[in-house]
């Protein structure tokens, strides 16, 4: 390791430090948090595409990151449940990479994930269930003999002498979807950059209720700040914070709440007061990412609205029938709240109003491989 | 604190200066805040103006009243609400909504005939005037009557009220006649009406409602009321008046060569009628319709008094007097009905936004502001936590998220001492700087993502308020009542006011000849009055000595120290009420019991 570092010294005394990546971190979002040992530079965010877009990562040549985070779906699949590359179905929803930067937790209920590099091990190699189902070796036979990478390793970990490690397809990853930022939506024209025509009045009208307190909606309690999420973290922030939240949304009978396996936090504190706690994942692009929840089991941003001002979702028939309102793990900001059609339509357009049609448009953040096949 | 004595009931040059020029017309049509101006009787009307007293053009802003009646709830409240004619509800009228008039419909039957009657309407019509509004007397349009019988009620009320300059009359029931019945009836029935008003010895100004549904449509100068003092009404509807076309047909035209007022106007979504289903059932569309009235109103110089001022019109009940907005949508003829256009009409008179930021006076909720007093934003404040400043320090510039600047007249910024912050749509209080420059203003809040939500205040020297227990500028006053007795023996102090499980009440003050009461009131808005300020107090009807006024602490309080005497032995929860400089307070209570 001091041998690799002092390569890397000697390289870039030699050759200049690798080029910095200009992140385009949008009008009123704090800095985010960028590790020591992976700092962004423009060489590494090009290699973390390809890579990031490359179906041979998966065991069987047929699964790309990009085939459960689809850039025209805000980075996710518009499925309930993942799907990986052998056909086995994730118990959880894709998560959306957008801002992912700013993630304070990775994962929908799992506190123990530190980093974007550490998380990507999990669906390259995790088997239970197998997601790209990465076979290690085949994976080091690719990015060692493949043209493209043959290139783009060398520049993107320059002066290492071997550039070709797993370690560096997570970082490559990481920094890639640490530029996947996104705050240019018509709400942030309204908001920051005081558009008053940015959002139409029935979007106004849902950020009032939104952000309303005192027996109100209150949904910028869990959706909070400029990531309208209240797991984030940036620079500036004097410590992480995971907040994981249980929203009603099923009361099964027996020992613990919630459907097997998606226990959310408890699966990982074995504490029955965390039963169902998941994460509130950020609500930007939301009208991109249905289905909605951790098991992607409400369909429709209108129903996620029904889901909170009734306090939570009863379940009449079937094996997970249970009134969730009354779930005793249940967060006490799910409080409900009275709400009109018109009220409903409103939060909708606002929710709506959240959508960056330059995210998901975005030739930076696309498949690079159509141009080299070309 | 400025202790009063017999020399110093003055009122100070520069603050009569600044009163006055916070009472122009407001022309709207511009982002200025300005306060309608008061009521300032006898009236003339000059072309197509209506001018004051000192000659200034004078637009009624306003809105109705519920017809008058002779329940005891609607004046003193029953316990839980205030009542409709209270003085708390006439202060929230003039303060919050800054109206400056109100439509008062009357029984005329009743009137004729019950002493009691007159004296309510009376008492009624003295109380709004002393909270700076104009009275427009109006007849009940549920109660059938024949001509004879009206002409005979307007005479015998426009005499009753023929030396109140701060009262119109509107002697035909709205909405009107029938445009079948013809322009020629029309003239010599408005004519008769006229007449029966000035043969009371009336002189005040005379409203004329036009016919229905065109309003003035169609009518010429030679139809005209012979009056010097006419001003004609119009009741538009929804369903016909969309455009600035039938504006213009209905009252526009006219109101170029006469003075007009527009009446009603509401959409009565609480009832299933043509009015609410001609309404625009978006409410955003419906906001824009509503919005196009009033600057058409403010364009042509048109007076208005819209909607009324009742739960499901104008608010939601009389307790907190919670504005009717669109936002929630509607039923035609669900009731209760939150729907309404309250909000818009705040908005209006406020130069604001129905869903933006609005900065009021912390103690009077009204638009204008003290300097060195506090201050609440109310909106899109958007903390991302509620945070109360650390006591014993002083007051921070930033708290939570989010800071207040307050950009005066002469364009120089500062930042506002905070106190609290809400999270979310809430509220932030903070103490306007004291060094603020005179006149329009405005506030913003200001956060650390670089947004801003901003409002338009007024700044001046004084704008006072009561502290009530229930910390919403309504209901029983916070204060420190000291008795002593009156050989100089034993004393004893308690609160003015208390509060159990939410529910806040005036306590009772036992007054006696043998004891000297007073009562040290928290107050703001009024320390920069002057020592010569001239601080008057009044306790239900009597005017109270004041021992002593001025700032209770640094950061925005104030006192007033009033001797309660004791003829107000027994007279039970009454109103509170100040003025300071001519300057209103809110109305607040207390309760003056016995021994």
């Amino acid at each position: 390791v001091r041998k690799a570092a002092r390569i890397a010294w000697l390289a870039a005394v030699a050759w200049g430090a690798p080029p910095a990546y200009q992140l385009a971190v949008p009008k009123g979002f704090p800095k985010p948090r960028i590790p020591l040992d992976n700092p962004l530079t423009a060489d590494k965010v090009r290699l973390g595409r390809y890579l990031f877009y490359d179906k041979r990562l998966s065991v069987n040549g047929t699964t790309s990151c990009a085939t459960c985070h689809r850039q025209e779906l805000a980075f996710t699949d518009g499925r309930a449940q993942a799907l990986g590359a052998t056909g086995q179905t994730h118990p959880r929803s894709s998560m959306c990479l957008v801002n992912v930067a700013y993630a304070g937790a990775f994962n929908w209920s799992n506190p123990a994930v530190h980093s974007l590099e550490e998380q990507a091990l999990k669906p390259m190699f995790g088997t239970d269930p197998v997601e790209l189902g990465v076979v290690r070796q085949d994976l080091l036979r690719l990015i060692r003999s493949d043209p493209v990478y043959r290139v783009l390793f060398p520049r993107a970990f320059a002066g290492e002498a071997n550039p070709y490690r797993i370690v560096n397809v997570t970082k490559a990853l990481a920094s890639f979807e640490r530029t996947i930022l996104s705050g240019a939506s018509p709400y942030d024209r309204f908001h920051i950059g005081g558009d008053a025509d940015a959002i139409p009045d029935a979007s106004r009208r849902g950020e009032i209720l939104f952000f309303l307190d005192y027996g109100g909606p209150a949904c910028f309690r869990c959706h909070g700040g400029f990531n309208f999420s209240d797991t984030v973290d940036y620079v500036a922030k004097p410590h992480r914070t995971a907040e994981f939240h249980n929203t009603g949304l099923y009361n099964v009978t027996g020992a613990l709440s919630y459907p097997m396996p998606n226990l959310g936090l408890y699966e990982h504190t074995k504490n029955p007061a965390d039963v169902g706690k998941f994460k509130a994942p950020t609500l930007r692009n939301i009208a991109l990412t249905a289905p909605y929840m951790h098991d992607g089991s409400i369909a429709t941003l209108g129903e996620a609205v029904d889901h909170y001002a009734a306090g939570g979702r009863t379940i009449a028939h079937g094996p997970w029938a249970g009134v969730g309102r009354d779930n005793p793990a249940k967060d006490s900001l799910v409080h409900g709240f009275p709400m009109t059609a018109q009220n409903r339509a409103d939060l909708v357009a606002f929710l709506e109003s959240l959508t960056d049609d330059g995210v998901v448009h975005d030739p930076r953040f696309a498949d690079p491989w159509p141009s080299v096949r070309k | 604190m400025f202790f009063r004595g017999k020399a110093l009931c003055g009122v100070t040059r520069v603050s009569l200066l600044t009163a006055v020029s916070l009472l122009q017309a407001n022309a709207g049509g511009d982002s200025t805040p300005r306060l309608t101006p008061a009521a300032a009787g006898p009236y003339q009307v000059d072309g197509n103006r209506i001018l004051d007293a000192r000659g200034r053009a004078y637009l009624v802003r306003g809105t109705e009243l519920p017809t008058l009646t002779l329940k005891d709830s609607d004046i003193a409240g029953d316990g839980k609400e205030f009542g409709a004619f209270s003085p708390s509800s006439l202060i929230s009228i003039r303060q919050r909504l800054n109206m400056n008039a109100v439509r008062l419909p009357v029984n005329p039957l009743e009137y004729q005939e019950d002493s009691a009657y007159r004296a309510r309407l009376l008492e009624v019509v003295e109380s709004a005037n002393a909270f700076e509004l104009l009275v427009i007397l109006a007849v009940d349009p549920d109660g059938p009557l024949s001509p004879q019988t009206l002409a005979q009620f307007w005479t015998r009320c426009a005499g009753d009220f023929k030396h109140h300059p701060n009262v119109f009359f509107a002697v035909a029931p709205a909405p009107g006649m029938r445009a079948d019945s013809g322009w020629s009836l029309w003239q010599s029935a408005m004519q008769a009406l006229v007449e029966a008003v000035r043969s009371g010895g009336a002189q005040q100004p005379v409203l004329l409602a036009g016919l229905q549904p065109d309003g003035f449509d169609g009518v010429t100068p030679s139809l005209q009321v012979h009056d010097r003092n006419v001003i004609y009404e119009a009741t538009p509807r929804y369903a016909t008046t969309r455009t600035d076309a039938d504006r213009w047909r209905q009252f526009g035209s006219l109101s170029t060569r006469a003075p007009v007022l527009v009446n009603d106007m509401d959409p009565q979504l609480d009832r299933n009628s043509a009015e609410c289903a001609a309404f625009p059932g978006d409410p955003g569309a419906a906001t824009r319709l509503v919005q196009e009235n009033l600057a058409y109103f403010d364009a042509h110089q048109v007076s208005w008094v819209l909607s009324s001022y009742r739960p499901g019109k104008m608010l939601t009940e009389y307790r907190y007097f919670n504005w009717s907005k669109l936002d929630d949508g509607w039923t035609c003829g669900e009731s209760p009905s939150r729907g309404g256009i309250a909000m818009m009409l705040v908005a209006h008179l406020w130069s604001g936004d129905p869903h933006g930021l609005f900065a009021v006076n912390h103690v009077n909720g009204g638009l204008v502001l003290a300097r060195g007093g506090l201050a609440t934003a109310y909106g899109p404040i958007l903390a991302e936590r509620e945070v109360t400043a650390p006591s014993g320090r002083p007051l921070p510039l930033v708290l939570g998220n989010v800071s207040v600047r307050v950009t005066d007249s002469k364009g120089i910024a500062r930042l506002a001492r905070l106190q609290y912050t809400g999270a979310g749509w809430s509220d932030i209080s903070f103490v306007v700087p004291a060094s603020a420059a005179l006149g329009p203003a405005e506030v913003a809040v200001v956060r650390s993502d670089g947004s801003k939500s901003a409002a338009r205040v007024i700044i001046a020297d004084v704008s006072p308020g009561f502290f009530t227990a229930s910390f919403d500028a309504r209901g029983a006053v916070s204060g420190e009542v000291m008795q002593r007795d009156v050989g100089g023996g034993q004393s004893k102090s308690f609160a003015a006011s208390e509060c159990v499980a939410g529910h806040c009440r005036a306590v009772p003050i036992p007054l006696s000849d043998r004891v000297t009461t007073t009562v040290r009131l928290a107050a703001s808005g009024l320390r920069n009055g002057g020592s010569h300020a001239k601080v008057r107090v009044t306790v239900g009807k009597i005017a109270v000595p004041v021992m002593s006024f001025g700032p209770a602490d640094d950061v925005g309080r104030d006192q007033v120290t009033i001797q309660l005497p004791v003829e107000l032995r027994g007279a039970g929860e009454t109103d509170l009420t100040m003025t300071v400089n001519g300057a209103l307070s809110n109305v607040a209570r207390i309760h003056c019991g016995a021994l």
